[in-house]
C-alpha cells in the first residue's frame, strides 16, 4: 500500500518538472518562437564534431553556431537533442524553431523545409585501413562493391550517382547499404560488413582521430556541391529571414571561419595525413571505461528515466487496464464498442508509431505535451491495451460464486471486488503481468525517438562521441539486467506472499487461539 | 399453531426469458422452525431461496422482514443480507484466505456491531464445530463437511436472524449429513429459523418442522414434516407427490406398507 501512494507521487513528478515549461509556453503567440525569449533547435548529438556529447554537455561546431545566431537575433539558444529521424517531424510540429544538425540540403527535404545553408562539404570515400580492395576513390573502383551511406543522407545521393556511373560503363551497381547514423555506417565498415563508406570529410576527420589506425580515406575528396543549413518551417518565413542575415553577418565579420579553426573543420581538407597513434584498447580499459559509464551523470539519468517511464506507464496502464476489464465486463454496449476501438488501436499498430504519433501529430491537431509526458502517455495507452485483456482474463477466471458468496455475506459490490475478486485475479495474472513489465521496460527505449534522454539514448550518445560501442552499450545492459533482475525479485516476492503460505497459515492460527483463550 | 413469522414472502413471480420461473409463491418462515423446501430439479426452489436475500430480484411480489418490506423499500441489499446468512451448495469459501480470515472479513468490512467481539465469536463457533486447530488452513486443504461447516460459521459470525442452506447435503456422505443434522441442533443454530433447499428427503425428515413442496414454480403443499411424512395427504397430493419425487414412494412405504 506504502509502495503504491510512493508511486502515486512518483506520478506527479513530470507535471512538476514541466510546469515551467509550460509556462513559457504560453507566450508563444507573442514571441514568435516556440519559447519566448529562446530560439529552440533540434540537434541529433551523434555527429562529430558537429554536434556530439561529451562528458554529458552537448557540445561541437553546430552548438557554437546556434549561440552566435541566437544571440545576433537577441535570443539564447536552447538545445532538443534527439534522433536524426525525430527532427524534422519535431520542426513540423512546432517542437522547435530550427533543426540545427549538419542537415544536408537536399530536394528531398527542400520540399517540406526552408533551409538556411552555412556550410559547403565535401565527401571522402573511407576504407579500412588494411583493406585490399583496389579502391582508388570516387570512381569506377566502387563498383560492385558494398557501401555503407547514412540514412537520408547527401550521401546516399552520392551513391545513387556512382551506380550511375558505373552502369553506363557496363559495370555492376554498387550494393548501397543505408545505416542510421554516421557513426553506424563507421562501426559496419570496420566490422566489414561493407567494403568502404561515405561520410562527410570532417566526420572521417573526427574518425580518424578517435578510432586511430582503423580507417583510410581513399582517394580525394568529392562532391564540393554539398550544403548543410539550418532547417525552419515552411510557415515561418520571417524566421528564415533573421536567421538568414545572422548568418551572413557572421560569414562577414570572419566569427564563422573562427568556428570553423576552433572545431578545426578546415583539417578535413587532408584528412589522410592523420597518423596513426595510440594503441588498440585492453579488456582492462574497457572494464574500466564501462564502470565509468555506469556511474557518470547521463548514464544515472538515464537509468533514472527508464525506470521512472517503467513504473509510471505500468501503473497508469494497469488502472486503464483495470477500469476498461471491468467495463468491457459490463452491459453497456457503447463503452463496450469504446473498449473494442481502443484495443484495436493500441494493440494493432507498433507502440513506436504512437509515441511519435503523441509527440509530433497531436500538436498539429492543437494538443502539445512535453516529451517526457508525452513518452508516459504513449507508454501507459499501449500497456493499458495490453493490461486490459489480462485482467479480463484474471477477472473471468475468478468463479462467479465467489463474489456471490460475498455479495450474500451483505458486503458491497465495491468491497467484493477489492478483496474477493481483485486479490484471486491479481495471483492468476502475476506471472503474465511480470511478462508485461519486463516487456515494457525495454519497450521504454524506443522514447529516444522523441529526445527523452533515457538509457539507450545516453549510451547511444556516449558511443557516437568516442565510438566505445562495447563499453557504453555494455553499462546500458547492466542497468537494463539489473532492473529485470529486480521486476524478477519482485514478482517471485509477490507470488510467495500471495500463495497460500505456511507463515500466514501460522499467524491465522495463533490469532484463532489467542481468541478462544480470551472466552475461556 | 404457527409461531410468529421473522419472514413471509407474498405471491412472489419471477419470469426469466419469457420462461415462468415462480408463479405467485406464498411461503411464511416461523422464528425458530426449520422449514425444508422439496421439490424436483428445476422446479424453482433454489431461485426462491435466492429471492429471499436478493440474490435474485423477483418481478413482483412482497418479502416481509420482522414485518418490514424489503423488497420495495429503500433498505440497501448488503444491509439486508447481513441479518440472513446463506451457505451454498459448493460451500464457497474464499480460496485466497485461510479459515480465519474467511470468518472474519465480512465483519471487519463491515464495523460496528458486526465487528464488535468478532474474533471471540468466530473462536467460539469455530471450537463448537471442532475446527479451531485448523484456523490457519486454507479452503483447499479441508475435507467437503469441513468447508461446510466453516461456511455455516462464517455466516453465523454476521449473527443472522435467518439462515438459508441450498442443497446442504448433495456433496456429503452419511457421516458429514449426521454431523450437519447434530449442527441444526447445535446451541448456535438451534433457536434461529433455518430454510433449507434439498432434495434429500432423509435429511428433510431428519430435520424439518414444515415442508413446503414446490413443483412448477408453484407451491403444491405446505404442511407440517409430521403431517407430511405421515403420508396422510389428500389423495391427488399423494399420487402427485409419489410421481414428481419417486423418492417419496420409499417414505412413505416405511411409514404405511399397506398403500404400496
Amino acid at each position: 500500500m506504502r509502495l503504491i501512494s510512493l508511486l502515486a507521487l512518483l506520478l506527479t513528478l513530470p507535471c512538476l518538472a514541466h510546469a515551467q515549461n509550460a509556462d513559457a509556453e504560453n507566450h508563444n503567440a507573442i514571441a514568435g518562437t516556440v519559447t519566448a525569449g529562446y530560439l529552440t533547435y533540434g540537434t541529433a548529438a551523434t555527429f562529430p564534431p558537429f554536434e556530439f556529447v561529451k562528458d554529458g554537455s552537448l557540445v561541437g561546431f553546430d552548438i557554437d553556431l546556434a549561440a552566435e545566431v541566437a544571440s545576433r537575433m537577441h535570443l539564447a539558444s536552447s538545445p532538443v537533442n534527439m534522433e536524426f529521424g525525430g527532427l524534422i517531424p519535431a520542426l513540423i510540429g512546432h517542437r522547435i524553431d530550427v533543426i540545427n544538425s549538419a542537415m544536408y540540403l537536399s530536394p528531398e527535404r527542400e520540399g517540406v523545409v526552408d533551409f538556411v545553408p552555412y556550410l559547403s562539404i565535401s565527401s571522402v570515400v573511407l576504407v579500412p585501413r588494411d583493406s585490399r580492395l583496389p579502391v582508388t576513390g570516387y570512381d569506377l573502383s566502387l563498383c560492385g562493391l558494398r557501401v555503407g551511406v547514412t540514412l537520408g543522407g547527401i550521401e546516399m545521393r552520392d551513391a545513387d550517382k556512382a551506380t550511375e556511373n558505373c552502369l553506363q560503363n557496363k559495370k555492376p551497381a554498387l550494393i548501397i547499404l543505408p545505416y542510421p547514423t554516421a557513426q553506424n555506417t563507421a562501426l559496419n565498415l570496420l566490422q566489414e560488413r561493407t567494403d568502404a563508406a561515405f561520410t562527410s570529410q570532417f566526420g572521417a576527420a573526427v574518425l580518424m582521430q578517435e578510432v586511430p589506425g582503423r580507417y583510410r580515406v581513399a582517394g580525394r575528396p568529392f562532391g564540393t556541391e554539398g550544403q548543410i543549413g539550418l532547417a525552419v518551417a515552411k510557415t515561418n518565413p520571417e524566421l528564415r529571414g533573421s536567421l538568414t542575415k545572422a548568418v551572413q553577418e557572421l560569414k562577414k565579420d570572419g566569427r564563422l571561419d573562427q568556428l570553423i579553426k576552433k572545431w578545426h573543420l578546415n583539417r578535413g581538407q587532408d584528412v589522410s595525413d592523420v597518423e596513426e597513434s595510440g594503441k588498440a584498447s585492453d579488456w582492462w580499459v574497457t572494464v574500466k571505461l564501462t564502470l565509468d559509464y555506469l556511474v557518470s551523470p547521463p548514464f544515472l539519468k538515464g537509468a533514472g528515466i527508464t525506470l521512472f517511464l517503467t513504473t509510471s506507464s505500468l501503473i497508469v496502464g494497469s488502472l486503464i487496464g483495470i477500469i476498461l476489464a471491468v467495463i468491457s465486463g459490463g452491459r453497456f454496449g457503447f463503452f463496450r464498442l469504446s473498449v473494442m476501438i481502443y484495443l484495436w488501436l493500441f494493440r494493432g499498430t507498433p507502440v513506436l508509431l504512437q509515441i511519435v504519433f503523441i509527440y509530433n501529430v497531436l500538436p498539429l491537431l492543437g494538443l502539445k505535451l512535453a516529451a517526457l509526458t508525452s513518452a508516459v502517455l504513449a507508454l501507459s495507452l499501449n500497456e493499458g491495451a495490453y493490461m486490459a485483456e489480462i485482467a479480463r482474463s484474471g477477472l473471468d477466471a475468478v468463479k462467479p460464486e465467489q463474489k456471490t458468496a460475498g455479495l450474500a455475506l451483505g458486503l458491497s459490490p465495491l468491497s467484493v471486488f477489492r478483496c474477493i475478486t481483485a486479490p484471486q485475479a491479481f495471483r492468476i495474472t502475476l506471472p503474465m503481468l511480470g511478462n508485461q513489465v519486463i516487456g515494457l521496460l525495454k519497450s521504454s527505449a524506443l522514447v529516444s525517438v522523441i529526445a527523452v534522454p533515457e538509457l539507450l539514448l545516453a549510451a547511444d550518445q556516449a558511443a557516437s562521441a568516442n565510438f566505445r560501442y562495447i563499453e557504453a552499450l555494455s553499462a546500458a545492459a547492466i542497468y537494463y539486467l539489473a532492473f529485470t533482475s529486480l521486476f524478477m525479485l519482485l514478482q517471485r516476492y509477490l507470488e510467495q506472499s500471495l500463495a497460500p503460505g505456511k507463515s500466514s497459515s501460522e499467524k491465522a492460527l495463533h490469532r484463532a487461539q489467542a481468541a478462544m483463550e480470551s472466552v475461556r | 399453531m404457527l409461531a410468529k413469522p421473522v419472514l413471509s414472502l407474498e405471491d412472489i413471480r419471477l419470469t426469466i426469458d419469457g420462461k415462468h420461473i415462480l408463479n405467485g409463491c406464498d411461503l411464511k418462515i416461523p422464528e425458530g422452525e426449520v422449514v425444508v423446501i422439496l421439490g424436483p430439479s428445476g422446479s424453482g426452489k433454489s431461485t426462491l431461496m435466492r429471492c429471499i436475500n436478493l440474490l435474485q430480484k423477483p418481478d413482483s411480489g412482497r418479502i416481509l422482514f420482522d414485518g418490514e418490506d424489503i423488497l420495495n423499500s429503500s433498505a440497501a441489499a448488503p444491509a439486508v443480507r447481513r441479518k440472513i446468512g446463506m451457505v451454498f451448495q459448493g460451500y464457497d469459501l474464499f480460496e485466497h484466505m485461510t479459515v480465519w480470515d474467511n470468518l472474519l472479513l465480512a465483519p471487519r468490512l463491515t464495523g460496528g456491531a458486526y465487528a464488535h467481539g468478532m474474533s471471540e465469536r468466530a473462536a467460539e463457533l469455530l471450537d463448537g464445530i471442532g475446527l479451531l486447530e485448523h484456523a490457519g488452513r486454507y479452503p483447499h486443504q479441508l475435507s467437503g463437511g469441513q468447508q461446510q461447516r466453516v461456511a455455516i460459521v462464517r455466516a453465523l459470525v454476521m449473527q443472522p436472524r435467518v439462515m438459508l442452506f441450498d442443497e446442504p447435503t448433495s456433496a456429503l456422505d452419511p457421516e458429514a449429513t449426521e454431523q450437519l443434522q447434530k449442527l441444526f441442533g447445535s446451541a448456535a443454530l438451534k433457536s434461529m429459523a433455518k430454510v433449507v433447499v434439498t432434495h434429500d428427503i432423509g435429511f428433510a425428515r431428519r430435520v424439518a418442522d414444515r415442508i413446503v413442496f414446490i413443483e412448477n414454480g408453484s407451491v403444491i403443499a405446505n404442511l407440517s414434516a409430521q403431517h407430511f411424512f405421515s403420508g396422510d395427504v389428500p389423495d391427488r397430493l399423494h399420487r402427485f407427490l409419489t410421481k414428481t419425487m419417486p423418492e417419496l414412494k420409499l417414505q412413505y412405504s416405511e411409514e404405511l406398507p399397506s398403500r404400496v
